[in-house]
């Protein structure tokens, strides 16, 4: 398999449209597709091993990584696609991520602010333009429904 | 051209528009304040001063919310895990020091990235030197000791059992000073390529370690740099060396795959995994320094099966370009 794109997901809608784009690009292409969360919290504080991780860390780090597995299973892809977790600052994990998995694009989801601003809005996506030099495509607003159609099963009334 | 406004301009500005919009309210407003004051009426004002400065928190923390990240970042960076810099989005004296601390990094991932180098130079030439003066210093005097043996066993009557013991230890030395050369320099690497240097480590990791090794290397796989070469299978030494030692694995798959532009190699065990976030020192910092400097990526994560995953992608090296022929 050739070529790798490292999708940033979230336990939102936005996260969920970007993770179908992520999975139906890896399919179409045969791209190797890693899915990568980071969860808002404290990372450990030494680089080199010489901290510990604190049980708060731990918690993080364990839902995080039982959230890219229930993510990876809505959307079908559990068996295919490799995931990979961290706690701390997400565009720099997701920049880190994405240039350990030597990834030739990152995909991330996007959110629409308003009517008047119809273009696309991605704060993790400006912050990654400075912690990597890996293109950056930001799932379009539109795809975000079908994201959760296609993840969720439908409502009964 | 982004206009430029200081630091101290933008809290006083905050400040000072905060300050105008109370007055503006008490100016427009129909509130009054009787003495003695109203319960009301201090309720107002109270209410008015827990507003405004929860108003003042929340700008100020927007003013300075890039140190935090600044400072955050200045724990946490690793110059092994280059290219992380701070997004700059304005132009006061935050946004220089962010700009001086991205040169910064720039500056230290190249000195970084040019001791290294040197480092693992040294180290490779010193353990070539180990392995020639082993193999030829050593292993010579060992081979002269069982030549003798041999002649002594031959040659005369003896105590035969403690003769052959002897014998037996010596070829365990001789077989010992072997693979340490071996190790220390890899010989197969130059003369046959990766993929027969991996096979005889692989091989000699399972006969020593116990440890099954299932190989998968694709057949056409792009050619490397000699340097490259050498990383990958110094990692892939590494990555078995910390399987026999930390992963209570039963087997363990090393594979050299065909990449975009690029060989990955992949050692993926079924042991026990990391414990938590796994603590990079010692090997796996020696693993990361030579990917860096080969300009590879190296992952080291937990593997879909349990256990952990090494996997290293590193650039094919350029193909030669077509010599133009008059």
């Amino acid at each position: 398999m050739r070529g790798t794109i490292v999708c940033g997901v979230t336990d939102s809608d936005e996260g969920r449209g970007a993770l179908a784009v992520a999975a139906e690009l890896s399919q179409r292409l045969g791209l190797r597709l890693v899915l990568a969360h980071v969860a808002d919290g404290i990372p450990p504080l030494a680089v080199n091993g010489e901290g510990s991780e604190s049980v708060t860390t731990r918690a993080d780090s364990e839902g995080a990584a039982r959230l890219v597995a229930r993510l990876a299973a809505e959307h079908d892809v559990a068996g295919s696609a490799e995931q990979r977790s961290a706690v701390g600052d997400a565009a720099a994990l997701l920049g880190q991520i994405a240039a350990e998995e030597a990834a030739d694009l990152i995909v991330v989801g996007s959110r629409a602010r308003g009517r008047l601003r119809r273009g696309l809005e991605s704060r993790l996506a400006h912050q990654l333009e400075t912690t990597t030099r890996i293109p950056v495509l930001i799932a379009p607003p539109r795809t975000r429904g079908a994201g959760k159609a296609a993840s969720q099963p439908p409502h009964r009334r | 051209m982004a206009r430029r406004r200081s630091l101290f301009w933008r809290v006083f500005a905050v400040n000072a528009g905060l300050l105008g919009a109370i007055a503006l309210l008490l100016l427009f407003s129909p509130v009054e304040i009787d003495a003695p004051i109203k319960p009301v009426q201090a309720l107002m004002v109270v209410g008015g001063l827990v507003i405004t400065v929860i108003a003042n928190a929340l700008l100020l923390r927007r003013v300075v919310a890039p140190l935090e990240r600044l400072a955050e970042r200045m724990e946490t960076v690793d110059l092994l895990r280059p290219g992380q810099r701070l997004p700059i989005s304005r132009s006061d004296e935050i946004g220089r020091v962010l700009a001086s601390f991205n040169r910064m990094l720039d500056r230290l991932e190249r000195e970084r990235q040019q001791s290294g180098r040197r480092v693992l130079a040294a180290q490779e030439a010193e353990r070539v030197g180990i392995a020639r003066d082993l193999h030829d210093e050593v292993g010579q005097l060992l081979t002269g000791a069982l030549l003798q043996l041999n002649s002594i066993a031959e040659s005369g009557p003896g105590d035969g059992e403690e003769l052959d013991e002897a014998r037996e230890a010596v070829r365990r030395a001789l077989d010992e000073v072997r693979r340490i050369s071996s190790e220390l320099r890899p010989e197969m690497l130059e003369h046959l390529g990766l993929a027969s240097a991996l096979t005889e480590l692989s091989t000699t990791f399972a006969r020593v370690s116990g440890v099954e090794v299932e190989r998968q290397f694709d057949r056409s796989l792009p050619k490397l740099a000699p340097d490259t070469e050498l990383a990958v299978y110094r990692i892939a030494q590494e990555s078995l060396t910390n399987v026999a030692r930390h992963a209570q694995a039963k087997r363990v798959t090393l594979a050299l795959e065909r990449g975009h532009d690029s060989v990955v190699l992949r050692v993926v065990d079924d042991g026990r995994g990391f414990d938590g976030a796994p603590e990079e020192h010692g090997g796996l910092r020696s693993m990361r320094e030579r990917a860096l400097l080969v300009e590879g990526a190296l992952a080291i994560k937990d593997g879909r099966q349990g256990g952990v995953e090494v996997r290293l992608e590193v650039p094919a090296a350029p193909a030669a370009q077509p010599v133009a022929v008059d």
